[in-house]
């Protein structure tokens, strides 16, 4: 388990101001702009977790999340949203690794997040 | 009239003898009364046959649809001696136009609330994104600057931006918020306790006028059933609007006016300010999205737009009424609602 975070949004100044908080907050991450790229890469990472855009081209967060599931990763997966509806919420309700973040995310509860991200991997490790 | 049938009285629902002499002219709609008496008076004075439509308002408050032929009848000398009148109930006709109309109504309604949903919704996402980078990116600068003691003037000033961020998105999610489908909630409310609701949420902005209300609490209790967020945020954009249009005036001149009435089955509001009215040129496109006769950056032209949009959700009208170089005023009818018996 390494501190590597992953955010994957086609939006490249979302992603690096992510990327540039996560930096802050003593993090390191990788930004992935392209969706087909990241699921070529998949098995070559292990993060602390991933940031996932719901909307993307070709593929959508949702989807991708499905594929880092089938390849059974278990890592927690943020989904990025702008608006979260019950029904995608309720879609995971079952996985206690899959967080919905509405836009403009707070840093305060990305911080806590993290550190919870953290705290769990090193019970784990 | 001297003589008419018993399908007259039927129709009209006025008994034989009051139609007598010009009784009959009560049995017709308020509305419709005064042209048909100077027709007939008209017809009358020029020897002449006539048609016209009518309606009839009988005493229990249904209306029947009428078309009239008089025929005048004349002596071998051509003096006329009286008329012949056949009316024929169209009512069922006329209903039938009537549901066209609204079901014509209703398709354009559905475009634009799904326009004002579709715009709200693009703006939000645009939005949403410059604002998420913004966020974060003080988030590290606010952590970098916990790390190397800078100073904490630069810390707050950060720290300001960041709220004012957050505030923003706030303001984008209640826009998104609002024009979602079915999720309003609906409730019995009076239109003066709303007011007071929206002039609580306005009081800095309402310091610099003065507020005319002159809601007769005498005639009811304005009751509508509606759902209030959305009703505060229509009224926030009329009251707005005018203090806008007000802008250039000694504060002792910035009046609003606030009128309610009762028209038929519906309650109507009317915000009146002082300000130089509305152009007629723009009245048509007023509310449409992205039309403002505001300066530039004083408004996007889509507050009347959804406005709009949520009084017709409410099965209301918003409606303008623009008298030259008086002031604008605005006028919301909502469905009336009936007092609620407690049991």
């Amino acid at each position: 388990m390494s501190n590597n975070i992953i955010i994957l949004d086609d939006d490249e100044a979302v992603a690096s101001a992510l990327a540039w908080f996560f930096q802050a907050a003593g993090f390191e991450s990788l930004i992935y702009s392209d969706v087909t790229l990241f699921l070529q890469e998949m098995q070559q990472h292990d993060p602390l977790c991933v940031f996932l855009d719901v909307r993307m081209p070709l593929l959508n967060g949702f989807e991708v999340y499905q594929k880092i599931r089938e390849a059974k990763k278990t890592y927690p997966v943020l989904f990025l949203t702008g608006h979260a509806s019950k029904a995608d919420v309720d879609q995971f309700g079952d996985d206690p690794n899959a967080y919905f973040l509405t836009k403009p995310v707070k840093n305060e509860a990305l911080l806590v997040l993290l550190q919870e991200f953290q705290s769990a991997a090193l019970d784990r490790s | 009239m001297t003589y008419h049938n018993q399908k007259w009285v039927e129709l009209s629902g006025m008994p034989l003898e009051q139609g007598k002499g010009f009784g009959w002219l009560k049995s017709i709609h308020p509305e419709d009364r005064k042209r048909i008496e100077s027709r007939w008076r008209q017809a009358v004075s020029n020897g002449e046959s006539y048609r016209d439509g009518y309606r009839y308002l009988r005493p229990d408050g249904s209306l029947v649809w009428m078309v009239a032929n008089a025929t005048v009848e004349k002596d071998s000398e051509g003096y006329v001696i009286g008329y012949l009148c056949m009316s024929t109930d169209v009512t069922p006709l006329k209903e039938m136009e009537l549901k066209m109309h609204q079901q014509q109504y209703h398709a354009a309604h559905m475009g634009r609330v799904s326009v004002a949903n579709e715009m709200a919704s693009g703006i939000a996402n645009e939005l949403n994104q410059p604002l998420t980078a913004i966020i974060q990116q003080i988030g590290g600068c606010l952590l970098l600057a916990g790390q190397q003691n800078v100073s904490e003037k630069i810390c707050q000033v950060l720290r300001s931006i960041e709220k004012q961020a957050h505030r923003a998105g706030e303001v984008i999610h209640h826009l998104k918020g609002f024009l979602r489908k079915g999720e309003s909630k609906k409730v019995e409310v009076s239109l003066p306790s709303l007011l007071a609701a929206t002039f609580q949420l306005m009081r800095s902005a309402l310091l610099d006028v003065e507020i005319v209300d002159r809601i007769d609490m005498q005639q009811g209790a304005w009751l509508v059933f509606v759902d209030k967020v959305q009703l505060e945020q229509v009224l926030i954009n009329l009251i707005q609007n005018a203090l806008d249009s007000m802008s250039g005036l000694s504060r002792s001149d910035r009046k609003l006016y606030f009128d309610a009435a009762y028209e038929g089955d519906m309650v109507c509001l009317s915000v009146t300010d002082t300000g130089p009215g509305i152009d007629t040129k723009v009245i048509d496109d007023l509310f449409n999205p992205f039309v403002s006769t505001k300066k530039n950056g004083m408004g996007m032209g889509v507050g009347l737009s959804i406005s709009r949009s949520i009084i017709e959700e409410h099965g209301g009208r918003l409606l303008v009424e623009c008298v030259k170089n008086k002031g604008a005023c605005f006028k919301v009818c909502l469905l009336r609602r009936k007092m609620t018996r407690v049991k």
